[in-house]
């Protein structure tokens, strides 16, 4: 369901399912909790191959949040129109720091600390 | 299991696109099927390509596509109590720049008989206080031009429109 991946600016975790509904809620925060544990930093979610979250995706993504350490941070990245629609409806989109492409937000943090 | 069936005898392998509507006039389809999210998550897809091959545009496809996953989802969640079971029986009206749906279960009736408040939830809040839940029918009331709820002969009724022209 999720691939990780190491970079300079930080964590990068792919989800490899093409929706986050109701049927894999509770699986995707799961392995969120296994990919983001003792990751220090800065946590990048790309979501370029997902078309489709419904609420309950929607919910499993704040959770994920809500696991984190303090220090920790969630960005999210390459959200399809369907799912940034759903970001923009419910204004998750202020909660999370949003790019348009996984490639911008490597780039943001490049040279970070 | 076929994910869904019509009142025409389903052959091995039928989709919702071979299978003929009922004679009702080529712009409605009638959808049963069984209140699971995997069966749900099927028909979502085939409903897309449906409303696709109908002319909608993305935008409108889209925001179905929203509406239509709140509502299916609800009623296997709360109606039939997550328990995978129990059907639904989901009608199309398809008309130019307008969707009419109506849904129905057989399942718990809504709380205190009628749709649930619009309330959009609070999200200027601490990281761990962000809700979790509470978005579906913020959303359906978002999305949807009319929306009416009853409960009739056992069934929980819920009937809406999603014209092309709201702007989401």
């Amino acid at each position: 369901m999720l691939e990780s991946t190491e970079k300079s600016a930080g964590l990068v975790v792919t989800v490899m399912e093409p929706r986050i509904d109701a049927s894999v809620a509770i699986q995707f925060k799961d392995k969120m909790r296994e990919a983001t544990n003792g990751v220090s930093g800065r946590i990048f979610l790309d979501l370029h191959g997902v078309e489709f979250v419904d609420s309950s995706g929607l919910g499993a993504i704040v959770a994920a949040l809500k696991q984190l350490e303090a220090d920790q941070k969630l960005e999210l990245a390459a959200l399809s129109p369907t799912v940034a629609k759903v970001f923009r409806l419910t204004r998750m989109d202020k909660v999370f720091p949003i790019h348009d492409s996984l490639e911008s937000a490597l780039d943001r943090y490049a040279n970070a600390s | 299991m076929t994910a869904m069936q019509t009142h025409h005898e389903p052959n091995e392998g039928d989709t919702l696109l071979d299978i003929e509507p009922k004679p009702r006039g080529r712009h409605n389809v009638l959808i049963e099927l069984q209140a699971s999210n995997e069966t749900v998550r099927e028909t979502l897809i085939e409903i897309r390509t449906k409303l696709a091959h109908h002319g909608y545009s993305e935008d409108f496809l889209q925001d179905c596509g929203i509406v239509l996953a709140e509502l299916l989802n609800n009623i296997v969640e709360h109606a039939y109590q997550d328990t995978g079971e129990g059907v639904i029986e989901l009608t199309l009206d398809m008309h130019p720049g307008a969707l009419n749906v109506v849904v129905r279960d057989q399942g718990v009736p809504m709380p205190h008989g009628r749709l649930p408040e619009k309330k959009q939830a609070d999200i200027d809040v601490e990281r761990l206080d962000l809700p979790e839940g509470g978005f579906g029918w913020f959303m359906i009331y978002e999305l949807v031009d009319r929306l009416s709820y009853s409960f009739e002969d056992g069934c929980n009724v819920v009937s809406l429109v999603i014209s092309a022209s709201q702007d989401a």
